[in-house]
C-alpha cells in the first residue's frame, strides 16, 4: 500500500467531514448539500478501504472482504458481517502483517476493558 | 464495565437527526455518575451534553473520534470508530479533579444539541498525568441494527 495515498485520503476525509460539520452545525445546508457530503464520504472511505484491503483474503466464514482500520498503534482488520461481528479480527503493527495475520486467521479478541491507561 | 451504556435519547437521534457517515463524533469527560446529573442524561428527552457535568479539557489531546465506517454488511448494520488515545501534555488531564465517565456524543447535530450516544464507566476516578495516555476501545463496532 502506497502510505502516501493512504495518508492524502485520510486528510480528504477529515476535510470533508469538517466542512460537513460546520454547514450542518450552523443551519444553514440544504438536505442535498448535506446528502453530497455524505456521498463524498463514502466514497472516499470506499477509496480507501479498497487501497488498505489488498492482499487480504475473504472472510472464511462469510466470504465478506475485511474491513481495515488504522488504530493508534497497529492496524486492525474485521469482518463486518453479523455473524462475525467481535469474532473475527486480526492485528498487526504494519498493514501487511495485519494482512497477514487475517490471512493466516491469527485472530484477537478485543479487550474486555475498553479502556485502559499507558 | 464492558459495553458502552446507550442513551434512550440516542435510538430516536440517530434516525432523525443524525447522519451517521459524516456527523462528527467526540469524547466528553465527567466525575459525575450520570444518575446524579442535576438532569440525568438517561432520561426521556434530556440525552444531550448540556446535562453532563464535563471536566476541563486543557491538557488534553484532540477528543475527536474518527469514523472508520457507517454501513451494512449482510443485513447487519455497523458503527465502526477508530480507537482513541487521549494524551495529557503540559500538565494533568483534568487539570484539577479525576474523572470517571467517558461520553460519547455527536457535536453537528444542532437540534438537539450534542446528543449523546452513550457512555462508559471507568469503575473509578482517575486522572492523567501529564504525559500519560488513555486508550478508548470502542470494540468491534460502537453499536449495530439488525
Amino acid at each position: 500500500m502506497d502510505r502516501n495515498e493512504e495518508r492524502a485520503l485520510e486528510e480528504q476525509i477529515n476535510e470533508v467531514v469538517s466542512k460537513h460539520h460546520e454547514r450542518k452545525s450552523s443551519g444553514e445546508a440544504t438536505v442535498g448539500e448535506l446528502s453530497g457530503y455524505r456521498q463524498e464520504l463514502k466514497d472516499l472511505r470506499a477509496k480507501l478501504q479498497e487501497l488498505r484491503s489488498e492482499g487480504a483474503d475473504t472472510c472464511p466464514e462469510c466470504g465478506v472482504i475485511p474491513h481495515v482500520l488504522r488504530q493508534p498503534s497497529y492496524y486492525e482488520l474485521r469482518c463486518l458481517s453479523g455473524s462475525c461481528l467481535g469474532k473475527r479480527q486480526a492485528k498487526g503493527r504494519f498493514l501487511e502483517d495485519a494482512i497477514e495475520a487475517w490471512n493466516d486467521e491469527q485472530y484477537f479478541e478485543h479487550r474486555v476493558q475498553p479502556m485502559s491507561i499507558s | 464495565m464492558t459495553t458502552l451504556n446507550l442513551i434512550n435519547d440516542w435510538l430516536e437521534n440517530m434516525v432523525e437527526n443524525a447522519d451517521l457517515e459524516s456527523d462528527q463524533f467526540v469524547v466528553a469527560l465527567s466525575d459525575t455518575a450520570p444518575g446524579s446529573e442535576t438532569t440525568p442524561p438517561t432520561g426521556d428527552g434530556d440525552g444531550i451534553l448540556g446535562n453532563v457535568t464535563e471536566v476541563a479539557y486543557t491538557n488534553c489531546s484532540t477528543r475527536n473520534i474518527t469514523t472508520s465506517s457507517s454501513g451494512q454488511t449482510s443485513g447487519t448494520y455497523s458503527l465502526v470508530l477508530t480507537d482513541i488515545t487521549l494524551s495529557a501534555s503540559g500538565g494533568p488531564v483534568p487539570d484539577t479533579g479525576t474523572f470517571r465517565y467517558v461520553y460519547i456524543y455527536n457535536d453537528t447535530v444542532a437540534t438537539p444539541a450534542d446528543p449523546i450516544v452513550g457512555y462508559y464507566d471507568y469503575g473509578s476516578a482517575i486522572t492523567l498525568a501529564d504525559g500519560e495516555n488513555i486508550l478508548v476501545d470502542f470494540g468491534a463496532s460502537l453499536f449495530t441494527n439488525s
